[in-house]
């Protein structure tokens, strides 16, 4: 029953945790973001197994993980004003070449970081160039250029 | 439009509840923060706030008030010994309960479970004080009374609380 319990908790721990991190950390990890949450799931783990090293405990302690988070999946499906709360929403920074200052800073994402995504995706240099950013609830940034690219390699999106 | 406005082109913006997970974000920043500064105290364990000591008639004990279930936890007993070559010390039921002991330094000479707890006898010095340390970790979680008790006389109440 405990591998339960503690598995249920600590599950929903993580999720109050990293949630309120912000989606800055969910999307662009840096290497100390990346040692953070290895230091944050080898700290879950020992808290977890303690000192019962069995198999039936990490196989109740996977199956918890895995059913809480189809339910939460299933809750994210069928219950949109649940799904906002859990998954986020997204939200636009630059509109039509303008930076939405605001947003941004209390996104905690900087315009560099935006033009970093730009030049990723579509190899803009400048921010108007860029006709919307949205800052998604997985915490990537999307680009929608001003005008549309024709790119010659398969990644980017075609002109048809 | 300003920029406090939701969108619904190119995606369907809800700001008054991105306003309210920004807010909640920060307050939650505080609330983990002001954590953080609780167990630098030691009101989590292992600090200042959770060391303490109880002393009655032949008996001082020093321990952590508030303990991690499972982590190693450390007693310290300094008892009084004014005649004899032995002196014992008692640990009520409630403490072989709730701990298991890892280690206790001196090694006693014999140690016998009860009724009345776990009795333990060790070499006395000449004269003066025997320090007795216990390494003991919780079983479970929760709040406990204990006490401690040494021949002919002096007894304490202690307390701990045990976090999960």
């Amino acid at each position: 029953m405990d591998s339960v319990i503690k598995s249920l908790v600590v599950y929903f721990v993580l999720w109050l945790v990293i949630r309120s991190s912000g989606r800055r950390t969910l999307g662009q990890l840096t290497v100390f973001d990346f040692i953070l949450f290895l230091i944050v799931g080898g700290a879950a783990q020992r808290a977890l197994m303690a000192q019962d090293y069995s198999l039936t405990h990490a196989f109740l302690v996977i199956a918890t993980f895995v059913i809480t988070d189809i339910a939460v999946s299933f809750v994210e499906r069928d219950v949109p004003s649940v799904a906002k709360i859990l998954k986020g929403v997204p939200t636009v920074v630059v509109e039509n070449g303008q930076v939405l200052s605001g947003r941004l800073r209390r996104a905690r994402i900087t315009e560099e970081d935006v033009l970093e995504a730009a030049r990723h995706s579509h190899g803009l240099e400048r921010m108007d160039e860029i006709k919307f950013a949205i800052f998604e609830a997985s915490g990537r940034i999307s680009i929608i250029p001003k005008r549309k690219i024709i790119a010659d390699d398969d990644t980017a999106p075609r002109a048809d | 439009m300003r920029e406090q406005d939701s969108r619904n082109y190119p995606v369907r913006e809800d700001m008054r509840l991105q306003d309210a997970f920004w807010a909640w974000e920060r307050a939650t920043w505080a609330v983990i923060a002001i954590i953080v500064l609780i167990a630098l105290t030691g009101l989590f364990a292992h600090g200042p706030l959770s060391e303490r000591t109880v002393a009655e008639a032949g008996l001082s004990l020093t321990y952590e008030r508030f303990q991690r279930v499972t982590a190693l936890a450390r007693f310290t007993a300094r008892i009084s010994v004014s005649y004899g070559d032995e002196a014992s010390l008692t640990l009520s039921p409630a403490f072989s309960n709730h701990f298991q002991i890892a280690d206790i330094e001196p090694r006693p000479l014999r140690s016998s479970a009860g009724p009345g707890g776990l009795e333990f006898v060790f070499p006395a010095p000449a004269a003066g004080e025997l320090p007795v340390v216990i390494w003991a970790h919780p079983r479970s979680f929760g709040h406990f009374d204990l006490t401690a008790a040494v021949d002919p006389e002096g007894r304490v109440a202690f307390s701990i609380l045990v976090y999960p």
